[in-house]
């Protein structure tokens, strides 16, 4: 251990993520991108943060041990042979190919997304690499409007359904 | 055009030899046998056989060629409000017969004057006008249900910021809350909420002071409504002369056409976040339309590299074709990392706009009141939007942003190449004609053929389709395209609306004054020319040359949320192959009913050339099919939007 981490500690490391985690999501609510913000520890040193943005409360849940970012059941009701949630997926990957702008694209030595389908809901979770924790945060939030926008665009329907667009 | 070779296409298809085949051959032959089938006087001959002309009354001519009566003292209360209007520069009434002295007073100066069938309609035609202008217009309707029939026109023209007069007879104040008669109603707590500004007249002597109090607010800040209604014995009032009057003096002393200046650090400091910034946006909207600033934002647009998108009510603030232009690059706008509000008078919440997370906003709006509502700023300038654009384009150094104009580009084409697609998609749906190929048919006749893009004037309703002829249409200049439903989302204005953009153009009011005489062109769909069809008639009456494209595909738009809805789903459906175009014809329009993807252009072209030498409206019935909302079976289905830009009705 050590060597490119500086010499310190597992312990110290993770304390550095979530404190970088914590410290982007916190930037966001000072700017008032988020309308609400707040965060609580859960088991085994996971931290979960809500915050209320796109009309929506969202819950990122950190799992400092392997910097993944989960957004658990991000969308409702989608099942993985649906035309939407083969959608999402297909989305999701191609946010990390190389036609995506870089100052979009979610640089795969940086960061690992991937979207899945579970439980009738579709899941969203980005994984840090190194210490790139608070850029996988900004890579995460981005990603969830991201799809936002994209439902919004070619399924409104299922924005009327699920998340109380104007169907007008 | 392609008149001859659509008229023998027309004619072989016409193969019964009846009056009616006859007619319409005779009106696709040119203008000499358009003269001969129209007759003298404005004679239309109807449809049917055995049916009497429709004709225009001689009244209309009569009262065309009328000297108008000076309007001084000795003077009716009507007669002094109408007078103020004139000199503040109202430009169009739009009535039904009620509130008689006041209409017939403000008739008698001259402005020119448009009565229809339901005082709804003609709110909404003055809204429109102002949307197409950027001038003021009155409505008026009687007493009662003339005024709450416009209740959802008010509401309309407040959501989208439009400086509509409203007007409104009552009766006396002497008889007030003794039903006496009937249409005894309080006016003014029914539009709380939907105004700017609202009086309820009950002192003669103070007719033109109130007149100053409506017009200090349809002339300053951010325009909306004023409701005035008037008891008889305020227009009926007489006054001998001008001591009889309170404030009777001219409107450089009760109220100032200056505007509010940015202060110059807000100023540097715009100007730092911009020149920081790597991708920067300018967000157009109403604002820039009403403040006719739309040479200074192509200043600072230009000197700075800045891409524009639009927004709101009206556009064509920054033409389509500048390669600056964002208006149909809707994946670009995630990219922005300083976004410049101006005039954006209805305010998105975050997420409504397709910005990211981390753009950081300036907002330029007059009223300070409203900055820093519904989106977090990091900017806020007050100011009059031409005085900060100029400031800002004076202030900007020359910068660019290559890289981002590269992007911008690349969304387009990405957004170009989708609608591409659509199209061929609908083309291949034979049995009904798709919104895909209306929309594209429409743009290419419209805008890519042989009529200059920025020639036409285009109203944009409907619902299902707007959602299509929005991607497909562009705006070249200002007020080119007002856009219909805007925030409010009434969706059975949009023949009303017609009516106000086809008096806009016909008389050259305001930004539509280099297209004077000019045939503009409407959508609807079927659900929203239910409401307002009988317009037609007015259109027709006043020879407003207009083609009216009606997406009939038998339902409300709503119905495709419900198709698993056995018992409910009749509430959402119409009859199935309903003939609107007959309905036009028997109010005096000319009528197409299409049915084929191959028949929309020829019938455009056809509608086109009857509005060019009738000057008369058109009607297109266009047969679609309520399935083609149906994503799995017909795709692409109904679309979403992506917000600011070509899409954008919500905000």
């Amino acid at each position: 251990m050590g060597g490119r981490h500086g010499g310190r500690s597992r312990a110290a490391r993770r304390e550095d993520g979530l404190a970088a985690v914590r410290e982007r999501l916190q930037g966001y609510a000072d700017r008032g991108v988020f309308r609400g913000f707040s965060e609580e520890p859960t088991r085994g040193g996971r931290h979960r943060f809500k915050f209320l943005w796109l009309n929506t409360t969202f819950v990122l849940s950190y799992v400092p041990v392997t910097g993944a970012l989960f957004f658990r059941k991000l969308l409702p009701n989608v099942s993985a042979r649906s035309s939407v949630g083969i959608a999402l997926r297909s989305f999701v990957k191609s946010r990390a190919g190389l036609n995506v702008p870089d100052h979009r694209r979610i640089d795969p030595r940086r960061a690992a997304v991937q979207g899945y389908v579970r439980s009738g809901a579709f899941s969203v979770v980005i994984t840090a690499k190194k210490n790139y924790h608070g850029y996988g945060v900004h890579r995460a939030v981005n990603l969830i409007q991201e799809i936002f926008v994209q439902l919004h665009a070619y399924f409104p329907e299922y924005m009327v359904e699920n998340f109380d667009a104007s169907q007008e | 055009m392609k008149t001859k070779k659509q008229t023998s296409k027309r004619a072989s298809r016409d193969t019964v030899a009846s009056r009616r085949n006859f007619m319409r051959q005779a009106v696709l032959g040119g203008a000499g046998a358009t003269a001969a089938a129209l007759g003298t006087g404005g004679t239309i001959r109807a449809a049917e056989e055995d049916a009497k002309p429709i004709t225009i009354p001689s009244e209309f001519e009569s009262a065309k060629r009328a000297p108008l009566p000076s309007v001084d003292f000795p003077m009716s209360g009507a007669q002094v409000f109408a007078r103020a209007c004139k000199e503040e520069g109202v430009k169009g009434l739009f009535c039904c017969p009620g509130n008689y002295d006041v209409i017939h007073a403000i008739a008698n100066t001259g402005i020119p004057t448009y009565s229809g069938r339901h005082e709804g309609s003609l709110c909404h035609a003055a809204d429109a006008f102002c949307r197409a202008t950027g001038e003021i217009a009155a409505t008026s309707g009687t007493e009662g249900p003339g005024f709450t029939d416009m209740i959802c026109a008010i509401s309309a023209a407040n959501s989208a910021r439009s400086p509509v007069l409203v007007l409104a007879s009552n009766k006396t104040i002497f008889a007030e809350d003794t039903e006496q008669g009937i249409q005894d109603q309080y006016q003014q707590p029914l539009t709380e909420g939907i105004k700017k500004y609202g009086k309820r007249l009950i002192t003669p002597s103070r007719t033109w002071e109130y007149a100053g109090y409506a017009f200090r607010q349809l002339r300053s800040g951010v325009p909306k409504p004023v409701h005035i209604d008037f008891p008889a014995e305020i227009a009926r009032a007489r006054f001998d002369d001008p001591t009889e009057l309170e404030f009777f003096y001219d409107n450089t002393k009760y109220r100032t056409d200056a505007k509010p200046h940015p202060d110059p650090k807000a100023v540097d400091q715009a100007v730092q976040m911009l020149r920081d910034a790597e991708r920067p946006i300018i967000v157009s909207s109403n604002g820039v339309f009403y403040s006719k600033a739309w040479d200074a934002l192509k200043r600072l647009a230009e000197r700075a590299q800045i891409p524009v998108v639009e927004s709101g009510a009206m556009k064509g603030q920054f033409p389509a074709d500048h390669e600056l232009s964002a208006d149909a690059a809707p994946m670009a706008l995630m990219s922005a990392d300083v976004v410049l509000l101006v005039g954006q008078y209805c305010m998105p919440t975050l997420g409504e706009f397709a910005f990211g997370p981390d753009a950081r906003y300036i907002r330029i709006d007059p009223d300070a009141e409203d900055i820093g509502r519904n989106l977090p700023i990091d900017l806020g300038i007050v100011s009059d939007e031409r005085a900060a654009l100029e400031a800002l384009a004076d202030a900007m150094p020359r910068q660019r942003h290559d890289a981002w104009v590269r992007e911008v580009a690349v969304a387009r084409q990405v957004f170009d190449a989708e609608n591409e697609d659509y199209y061929q998609t609908g083309l291949g749906y034979t049995e009904a004609v798709h919104p895909a190929v209306i929309a594209k048919e429409l743009a290419d006749f419209l805008q890519n053929g042989n009529i200059p893009q920025d020639r036409t004037t285009i109203l944009q309703g409907g619902y299902g389709i707007a959602r299509y002829t929005r991607r497909y249409l562009r705006s070249f200049r200002p007020g080119q395209i007002v856009n219909g439903a805007y925030q409010y989302g009434a969706i059975g204005p949009d023949v009303g609306y017609t009516v106000g953009v086809a008096a806009a153009v016909q008389n050259g009011i305001g930004a539509q004054a280099d297209f004077k005489g000019h045939p503009i062109v409407a959508v609807t769909g079927d659900a929203g020319f239910g409401y307002t069809a009988m317009e037609l008639e007015t259109l027709s009456k006043y020879r407003l040359p207009t083609v009216l494209i009606v997406y009939n595909n038998n339902a409300w738009g709503t119905w495709s949320g419900q198709v698993n809805n056995t018992v409910g789903l009749p509430v959402h459906l119409f009859q199935e192959n309903l003939r609107y175009d007959k309905l036009g014809e028997a109010l005096g329009a000319y009528g197409e009913y299409v049915t084929q993807p191959s028949e929309m252009r020829p019938a455009l072209e056809r509608a086109y050339q009857v509005a060019l030498e009738e000057s008369r409206p058109s009607i297109i019935n266009v047969q679609a099919k309520k399935e083609f909302w149906l994503r799995d079976q017909y795709p692409p289905g109904f679309l979403g939007k992506v917000e600011p830009g070509v899409m954008s009705y919500y905000h």
